[in-house]
């Protein structure tokens, strides 16, 4: 898995590539936890890299949107294709977090900058 | 030769989880299962994998034994070991209407085994949990 992180218009832009499975999942998780330790709280997840995903990817994503939620912020994500698109379906999590196919309308999604 | 059964055992450590999908994948592909129905195998194959590594053995070690065959125009995986009783399919599926902060944690991984493979078996046979999945190479 590859992590790369830009901060644009308040929110922190997360490009996850390869997998996010059980093995991966806890190098994903120190990532965002350390985001929101230094105070962000609107993620946007670009998923255009993402390979794959099993179900541990998909509790920490949930994990990071009940966190942020409570406190002003949001996760939004975009550029699902694939396998990973299918699992978001079939989980039914396309229904309650925001999927976008492009980084503008995600980040835009969370209405005023800062 | 493709028709026959393969079987192979492993530690039931999460460490061996990436070899276990590497045989299933590499058994199911020379069977002929489709690269879209392979990655369906690899997600449940590591669901219950990780499952088996996780709650089999909690006085420690213990094995995984894997195996693949054909049958009927399916590709079957059996993931078997020795520990302790645990039917995976036990539990609930998850209550997908429900908003973000109501949503449950658990019971995902079988919810997603169910959906992307074309049966699942559970029995406990003697002091083994015997798990089988089955696809069938004409779904795409």
């Amino acid at each position: 898995m590859e992590l790369n992180v830009k901060q644009e218009h308040g929110c922190a832009v997360v490009a996850v590539k390869d997998r996010l499975d059980t093995l991966t999942v806890w190098d994903f998780e120190q990532k965002v936890n350390g985001l929101i330790g230094e105070g962000s709280r609107r993620f946007v997840l670009d998923f255009s890299g993402l390979d794959y995903i099993s179900s541990a990817g998909l509790r920490s994503i949930l994990a990071l949107a009940k966190k942020v939620k409570g406190q002003g912020g949001g996760v939004a994500l975009f550029g699902l294709k694939g396998l990973v698109k299918e699992i978001f379906a079939v989980s039914g999590f396309d229904t309650v977090l925001p999927i976008f196919e492009d980084e503008a309308p995600a980040i835009q999604s969370f209405g005023n900058a800062q | 030769m493709p028709n026959e059964r393969v079987t192979r055992s492993f530690a039931a450590k999460l460490g061996q989880v990436p070899g276990v999908l590497e045989f299933v994948i590499s058994e199911a592909s020379s069977r002929g299962l489709s690269p879209q129905r392979l990655m369906h195998l690899e997600l449940s194959v590591e669901e219950a994998a990780v499952n088996t590594c996780r709650y089999a053995y909690p006085q420690g070690e213990g094995t995984l034994e894997v195996s693949v065959w054909e049958e009927a125009g399916h590709i079957m995986v059996e993931l078997a070991d020795a520990g302790v009783a645990f039917d995976p399919l036990a539990k609930a599926d998850p209550d997908l209407d429900q908003p973000l902060e109501n949503r449950p944690v658990g019971g995902l991984g079988i919810h997603l085994i169910r959906r992307v493979t074309d049966g699942v078996d559970y029995r406990r046979t003697g002091d083994r949990n015997v798990l089988t999945l089955a696809f069938n190479k004409e779904r795409r």
